[in-house]
């Protein structure tokens, strides 16, 4: 498998891979402001510190995927990568967000230390080709539309077209009718087949798309639970949307979770894990045929 | 007649199609489709043969098969297919191989030059056809 090498130089080294420790990225589903992404940036810092756990903040720039376009979708890619440099810094830690349009890509990938691509569009060449040629690593977001195995063709397309091979995948949740999501987890086996790390992205898989007629819905209930299960399924790293008051969110607040929850969460996900990188030490790799 | 090499009687790569080994079962399966002589060979960047991926192997993956054909479809065919065929040099006499071919039971052999890159394919029949005219 792929081991991933983000950050590094001026911000701390993550590795996200086989056998490693469980690295968890978190922030705000999209950047309302400076003084509050540094805020929640900090606040997440200390938490992954007291669990032991490696962190990379995330925070979104410009959300083209909102389900109104009168819906706040951010502050623009020129402040918002001004913020994330500057969270970067004051932080060490790496930073990812994602980006909407190929044309964003080249100065997303000067600031961001992993570039995402938004599920919707993770199959679309010219998104996968500006993140390849960023040179970054990268996080893949399974589309809610796509079975795992397809998503091999994503990567292809970034390998064969830039020799850009940093590639994660996540799991995000798959379509189950309408306006529903559910994690189907034999995509974490199928996905880890590609060579590539996979990530578990907890918060998306608890939406309802929309659901709320111009917004989506979610049932922040089953993040525990369902994190525990990915983390038992394996996987090498582990995204949430975090907010100190979702509910008041500008963004995704039926999905975003409470920060004073992750610690918990946290916590459970990485005894998992170790125990699982233990099994999988004493027992070898999954053989049943 | 026997006293040919492979070269003379050998189906030239330009003939038949080959696929590559991060290709698909899906692509494995159309190739063999278009050979018409019952298998594909799967080479690397390099046209030296990796696998050979048989009309058997498909029938034997399908009897076996409980995923969604879609997913099936997208497997690698690396996972499927026999590793490390024997190969033939182009300069071998027919007999040779033909007691080669019978000797390991293989109807199919890929022809490699001197490089070990593929330059064609000999089947049991085109040396069967050899027999026949030197009766």
């Amino acid at each position: 498998m792929k081991t991933l090498v983000i950050g590094g130089k001026d911000v701390e080294e993550v590795k996200i891979g086989k056998g490693l420790p469980l690295v968890f990225i978190g922030g705000p589903c999209v950047i309302e402001s400076e003084d509050h992404a540094l805020f929640l940036g900090e606040e997440i810092k200390k938490v992954c510190e007291r669990v032991g756990i490696a962190y990379i903040f995330k925070g979104c720039y410009d959300k083209d995927c909102r389900s109104s376009i009168q819906s706040f979708h951010g502050l623009g890619i020129e402040k918002g990568l001004g913020i994330l440099s500057s969270i970067r810094k004051k932080l060490g830690v790496p930073v990812t967000t994602d980006f909407s349009i190929p044309e964003w890509a080249p100065a997303t990938g000067e600031v961001a230390d992993l570039v995402q691509i938004p599920a919707f569009l993770c199959r679309q060449t010219q998104m996968l080709l500006a993140a390849g040629r960023t040179q970054k690593p990268i996080n893949i977001k399974k589309g809610q539309y796509m079975s795992p195995w397809n998503m091999r063709n994503s990567i292809k397309k970034i390998i064969e077209g830039t020799g850009n091979d940093q590639i994660m995948l996540s799991e995000r949740g798959t379509f189950f009718g309408y306006n529903m999501l559910i994690n189907d987890y034999r995509s974490l086996p199928i996905m880890r087949q590609t060579g590539h790390p996979v990530c578990y992205d907890a918060t998306h898989s608890i939406q309802l798309p929309t659901s709320q007629g111009s917004i989506s819905g979610g049932q922040r209930e089953f993040v525990p639970s369902l994190t525990r299960a990915a983390a038992a399924s394996g996987i090498q790293s582990l995204f949430m949307e975090v907010h100190d008051n979702p509910d008041k969110a500008l963004s995704d607040p039926a999905t975003q979770i409470n920060i004073k929850y992750i610690e918990t969460i946290l916590k459970q996900a990485k005894r998992i894990h170790d125990l699982a990188l233990e099994l999988s030490e004493e027992h070898g790799e999954d053989n049943v045929e | 007649m026997l006293n040919k090499t492979i070269l003379e009687i050998m189906i030239p790569l330009k003939d038949f199609q080959t696929i590559k080994n991060d290709d698909y079962f899906h692509d494995a399966v159309e190739a063999l489709d278009g050979n018409h002589w019952g298998g594909v060979f799967i080479v690397n960047k390099d046209n030296h043969a990796n696998g050979i991926f048989t009309d058997g192997d498909a029938r034997r993956v399908l009897l076996k098969n409980q995923n969604p054909l879609a997913q099936l479809n997208a497997t690698e065919i690396t996972k499927y297919m026999t590793k490390d065929p024997k190969v033939v040099l182009h300069s071998e006499m027919i007999l040779d191989v033909f007691k080669m071919m019978n000797e390991s039971g293989i109807l199919v052999v890929p022809v490699v030059d001197e490089e070990k890159k593929i330059i064609g394919l000999v089947h049991i029949q085109h040396i069967a056809k050899e027999f026949l005219k030197s009766l």
